[in-house]
């Protein structure tokens, strides 16, 4: 792990593509083959990236339903992506670092995925209320955003340790920022 | 606009998860179509959207280069001229010679003045600027094919769409196997996803052969709660390709960003950048204040241009949406009647409408009335007949400036008929395509057939509009000709060539029996082609003189009859005018030959049995009354004759003191106006009283009456001095036949020509008062169609065979008895004319002088080398008297001496040849355009010529005339003279 806080896959770590994968499976499976492609990509910051921006109407010979359909990955990824940032050690120090990570994205080098660090049960409540915001005011029924932040709280939970004391990670003070879909990332 | 039913968009959920999962959605605003619609696939109706982008590319290309043509002339106008300025040379040029250069017909100048033309503008560098167009339009579609070809491939680019790959083994793949393999498609494109999250549609792209399919992630979202959105869309998307709407759809874009970057903005950038920077400010700015309309019109036509392209872009993307959505409508089959309705929503107000209009999709409400009904994909609505009619003068406009400068325009006169011919076939093949497929669709649904004036008349106001944003018969600084309601003609125009063409398209597709309609449409718009060419060729001859008036001295052939009848007879005489009015007449009349069928037809049976059972069988009751009203407008023509040879005999007294060409162009003047009223007025009346097919019944009723009131002629002209009150020509009884047949024949093409076109909107006149009076009395509204009637009885086919070849067979020798009397001699008339004009350059050969702007005409001639001509004139020939008269002097001091006139050292022989030789330059020179000063220049010239040569042949060797010496020198000072007065004509002139 980096001083970003993203790593090269790690088995016994939890990825966010994983976590997020998981709870579409369970809370939206009709968005699965969506996931399943964008976890074909190898660099979350294009995942969010792309999930970040709105599509732009008006295309030509362009077919369907007028209206914008909520979908539940967006939010999901994003408020996850979020959260494995904000509550890992995330701090770039050294210039020379943000030159390298400058470069790496130039160049199309920085294939990482993000990785979920274990959160305390203060942390999963935050990314829960995060989730729920993030969800309503994409559009979402408060009901199903309720529910969509208990399936992703309850993932998190399998993971979160005994103790938040004994976790091993530096776990900064504060609240987790605002997960927004549209180019927040 | 074409009326769509009022079905409400079906809105998708804003949250699709939140609904219980089993209950099937609307997810589309496709409703489920009606049941007697015809299979989208029958291949029987083609949307007609290929022949419009046709249009488009040529409008663009003839648009773009004339703009280029524009810009070149508008910046060689400003380099030109020290300080800015017009291009005064393109209009001084031409006005030398009378001739405006906003004016038509100028094949009637003249090859000297044409000559002149060309070597004056070549003189003042004006040349055409022909790599210049070339380059732009070259151009143009260069970069509309590099937008075409690298537009996908910068849509797709890297990390903007997830690639799936149909080789896959996930339920989304196999979907769209599925899919591909029910759109048919040999080779299925390339499916992609755009992540962003955004509505449940998707879009096709790409380019020739290789195309992507990209579904949005909110599509993917939604087919877990609506497993039939995505295959909907889907299929929508894969009807694009299967239609090639993808091709069409792309490169018309391409086209239409190249013409903006390419020539709309730097037309613009042209036209405003000198006016607020650079040295020539102060110019510009007054300019603008002074000569505003010009600038005006210029941003018009260009403004025109575009709206006409972006809008006819729009309407053809928009037509294509429909027929996928029809495609895709027709292949979901049973997913489409789940789909739920939605509340209707109220019509859209005015203002929307009008912003629909631009859109490239169709509101939800339009797509769902075109699937709920097909024949709103049948309707032919009003944008593109008003486009149609736009696009077709504007580019009869620009082609004809482009044949100016690139084609042999000057030497060959058919090629100059090109631009109206180009134009006369886009009308026809547009709105001609889309009338016969509405009718089509009619009759194979045994619905009511339209009558198409309504249509009509918004492809005449698109022709209106498209005359009027050419500027080409406005005066320089105004932006409305003198008299712009004359347009009003070619709104008529639009509506007659729209009811004939629904109601020959009625008759011809009951009748036809084969596999498919084309050939007979094939059939159909070939004769649109003559009858809609007549009305344009009219209105290029004729429409300048509508809008502005008759110039005074343009017409000086018989003072006896008004000038705008001498131009409508010469225009109206012709041999093609006559056969346009057969065509108007006969085509529709052709088809009450053939029995209707006994049986579906095969093309009606390729387009489905419901369709098939509903052909009904030809009513014909209508010719029944078209024979009535012949023999009745027969008689009133008749009475015509009569009334008019009666008339002209009680008048002889007076018409006596006309010579005898006057007198009986008088009478046939008289004699036309009057056949002509009764075929109109018999028009007019059965087409007010028929019921079905007003104007084919009105029409043969009116070329009936025509016909009989010729004969009555020929026979009443055969026995003229017989026939005490009626007499005309001559005072001796006799039966003569040949004169008899000679007076009837002049009358045929006009009264068969022009006369039927007047009929006709004589028809169009009486329908519409029946109609207006049918809707205020209580009474069921009548339509254009037929109802089903019993078969037709054998003997009535027989005798309707009879009646319409004895037409043909009377028309025939009429044409023949023409072509003898009348046209063979106009043709050689003519020959002698141009012969005559290829020698030499006088002022009868300027048949457009223009006597109401003479003022410009004298004032250009002075500008491009008569002044100084005039002037140098003036100069030599009073230094050669001076030179005269001291030789004479010498000559009498060294009296008593051996020198006689022919010596070679008195200076005599010398002057006499300078006096000779000196009008050769004026001689040269362009006449000045005013008859009177030309008459005299004329005179003090060969007055000059003619001294000169006395004054040499008095000093040759033994002559020493010196009676014929004096009289030369008395000539040359008389002539001297005269050019003061000359002088002074030209000064009044420009004084005007």
């Amino acid at each position: 792990m980096d001083a970003t806080g993203f790593d090269q896959s790690d088995g016994a770590a939890l990825l966010v593509r994983e976590l997020v994968r998981e709870v579409v499976a369970h809370e939206a499976p009709e968005e699965l083959p969506l996931v399943d492609r964008l976890c074909a990509l190898d660099d979350d910051a294009t995942v969010v990236r792309l999930l970040g921006k709105q599509r732009r109407r008006g295309d030509l010979l362009g077919h369907g339903a007028g209206a914008t359909v909520v979908m539940a990955t967006p939010v999901i990824w994003v408020v996850v992506n979020e959260a494995a940032k904000h509550f890992t050690n995330s701090t770039i120090t050294g210039g020379g670092k943000v030159a390298k990570v400058g470069l790496r994205k130039l160049f199309g080098r920085s294939k990482t995925a993000a990785v979920v660090p274990a959160l305390t049960r203060e942390q999963i409540q935050q990314v829960r209320t995060k989730t729920v915001d993030c969800a309503v005011r994409q559009g979402m029924s408060r009901k199903r955003a309720e529910n969509l932040a208990d399936c992703l709280a309850g993932r998190l939970t399998l993971d979160a340790p005994s103790s938040t004391d004994d976790s091993g990670h530096v776990r900064p003070s504060g609240d987790l920022p605002g997960g927004n879909t549209t180019g927040q990332s | 606009m074409s009326a769509r039913a009022e079905t409400s968009p079906v809105e998708i959920p804003q949250d699709r998860a939140d609904q219980p999962p089993p209950a099937p959605q609307s997810t589309t605003a496709i409703p489920e179509p009606s049941k007697d619609i015809l299979p989208a696939r029958s291949g029987v109706f083609s949307s007609g959207t290929a022949i419009r982008f046709t249009l488009l590319v040529l409008f663009i290309g003839a648009g773009g280069t004339w703009l280029w043509w524009a810009d070149y002339s508008w910046l060689w106008a400003i380099a030109a001229v020290p300080g800015g300025g017009r291009n005064d040379w393109l209009t001084l040029c031409p006005e030398a010679v009378g001739v405006d250069p906003n004016r038509p017909g100028s094949s009637s100048i003249g090859p000297p003045a044409r000559a002149f033309i060309q070597s004056c503008e070549a003189r003042h560098g004006i040349v055409s600027p022909h790599a210049w167009m070339f380059a732009g339009t070259t151009t143009v579609f260069a970069l509309a094919s590099l937008i075409y070809f690298f537009g996908p491939i910068w849509r797709s680019r890297r990390g903007r769409l997830l690639r799936i790959d149909l080789q896959g083994r996930d339920d989304l793949s196999t979907q769209l196997n599925e899919l591909v393999a029910t759109a048919g498609l040999s080779r299925p494109p390339r499916f992609a996803i755009d992540p962003r999250p955004g509505a449940a549609s998707a879009v096709v792209f790409g380019r020739l052969g290789r195309y992507t399919v990209c579904l949005d992630a909110g599509l993917i979202a939604s087919s877990g709660t609506d497993p039939g959105v995505l295959r909907t869309v889907v299929l929508h998307e894969l009807a694009h390709i299967r239609n090639r709407d993808v091709d069409i759809t792309y490169l018309t874009v391409a086209l239409w960003r190249s013409f903006l970057l390419c020539v709309v903005l730097p037309h613009v950038v042209l036209a405003m950048y000198p006016a607020f920077t650079g040295p020539y400010f102060p110019t510009i700015t007054e300019f603008w204040r002074h000569d505003w309309p010009v600038l005006l019109r210029s941003l018009i036509s260009a403004g025109a241009l575009t709206a006409g392209t972006y809008l006819a872009r729009s309407d053809i993307l928009r037509t294509r949406e429909f027929y996928a959505d029809a495609d895709s409508a027709h292949q979901t089959g049973s997913t489409a009647k789940d789909r739920q309705h939605q509340p209707v929503t109220p019509e859209p107000i005015v203002w929307q409408r009008f912003l629909d209009l631009w859109k490239t999709h169709p509101t939800d409400a339009q797509r769902s009335a075109a699937l709920e009904d097909r024949a709103n994909l049948f309707a032919v609505s009003s944008m593109p007949m008003l486009l149609t009619g736009v696009t077709a003068l504007m580019a009869d406009q620009a082609s004809s400036k482009l044949l100016e400068e690139f084609g042999p325009s000057h030497t060959i006169l058919v090629i100059e008929g090109l631009p109206a011919l180009l134009s006369v076939t886009l009308v026809v093949a547009v709105a001609g395509v889309l009338l016969w497929r509405a009718v089509a669709y009619a009759v194979l649904t045994g619905r009511a057939v339209p009558s198409g004036r309504f249509a009509g008349l918004w492809l005449g106001t698109g022709m209106a509009l498209g005359e009027l944003a050419t500027f080409r018969s406005t005066d320089k600084n105004v932006l409305l000709p003198r008299h712009p309601e004359a347009v009003v003609l070619l709104v008529v125009a639009g509506a007659v060539f729209a009811w004939w063409t629904t109601q020959s398209a009625d008759l011809w597709i009951r009748r036809w029996r084969g596999r498919s309609l084309r050939p007979v449409q094939l059939l159909g718009l070939t004769a649109g082609l003559f009858v809609f060419g007549i009305w344009y060729w009219y209105w290029t001859g004729f429409g300048w003189f509508l809008l502005n008036g008759i110039p005074r001295g343009d017409v000086p052939i018989a003072p006896s009859n008004p000038a705008w009848f001498e131009l409508l007879t010469e225009r109206a005489s012709g041999p093609v005018a006559f056969v346009g009015a057969v065509v108007f007449v006969m085509f529709p009349l052709t088809a009450c030959l053939f029995r209707p069928m006994p049986q579906p037809a095969r093309w009606a049976r390729r387009a489905g049995r419901r369709a098939r059972d509903r052909v009904g069988p030809l009513n014909v009751t209508g010719l029944r009354i078209a024979a009535v009203g012949a023999v009745a407008g027969g008689v009133l023509g008749c009475l015509a004759v009569a009334t008019v040879s009666a008339a002209v005999h009680a008048g002889m007294p007076v018409l006596a003191e006309l010579n005898p060409t006057w007198r009986m162009g008088f009478y046939r003047m008289w004699l036309t106006l009057g056949l002509t009223a009764a075929v109109t007025v018999t028009a007019t009346l059965t087409a007010a009283i028929a019921r079905h097919r007003r104007l084919t019944i009105a029409l043969a009723a009116a070329g009936g009456a025509a016909l009989i009131g010729l004969v009555f002629l020929a026979l009443l002209a055969g026995i003229d001095g017989c026939d005490g009150p009626l007499r005309v020509m001559t005072s001796t009884c006799a039966w003569r036949p040949k004169a008899g047949w000679g007076m009837a024949t002049i009358q045929v093409p006009f009264v068969l020509g022009l006369g039927i076109q007047g009929a006709a909107i004589g028809a169009l006149a009486g329908a519409a008062s029946t109609d207006l009076a049918r809707r205020w009395l209580p009474r069921p509204p009548e339509v254009d169609s037929p109802a089903p009637v019993p078969a037709l009885q054998p003997d009535s086919m027989t005798v309707r065979r009879l009646t319409v070849l004895a037409a043909c067979a009377l028309t025939a020798v009429l044409v023949f008895g023409t072509e003898q009397n009348l046209w063979s001699t106009m043709s050689r008339w003519k020959n002698t004319i141009s012969e005559l004009s290829t020698n030499t350059l006088a002022s009868s050969d300027m048949p457009w002088a223009r006597q109401d702007t003479i003022a410009d005409d004298v004032h250009a001639w002075m500008v491009v080398g008569g002044g100084t001509i005039l002037t140098t004139f003036d100069r030599d020939l009073g230094r050669n008297i001076q030179t005269l008269v001291a030789a004479l002097q010498s000559i009498k001091d060294a009296a008593g001496q051996t020198a006689t006139w022919a010596s070679p050292d008195n200076g005599l022989l010398r002057v006499c040849k300078a006096i000779v030789h000196l009008p050769d330059k004026a001689y040269s020179f362009i006449p000045i355009p005013d008859y009177v000063a030309q008459a005299a220049w004329s005179t003090v010239l060969m007055d000059i010529t003619q001294a000169g040569t006395d004054c040499l042949q008095s000093t040759q060797a033994g002559h020493d005339d010196d009676a014929l010496l004096k009289a030369a020198v008395q000539e040359v000072i008389d002539a001297w003279n005269t050019i003061p007065i000359l002088t002074q004509r030209i000064t009044s002139d420009l004084s005007r």
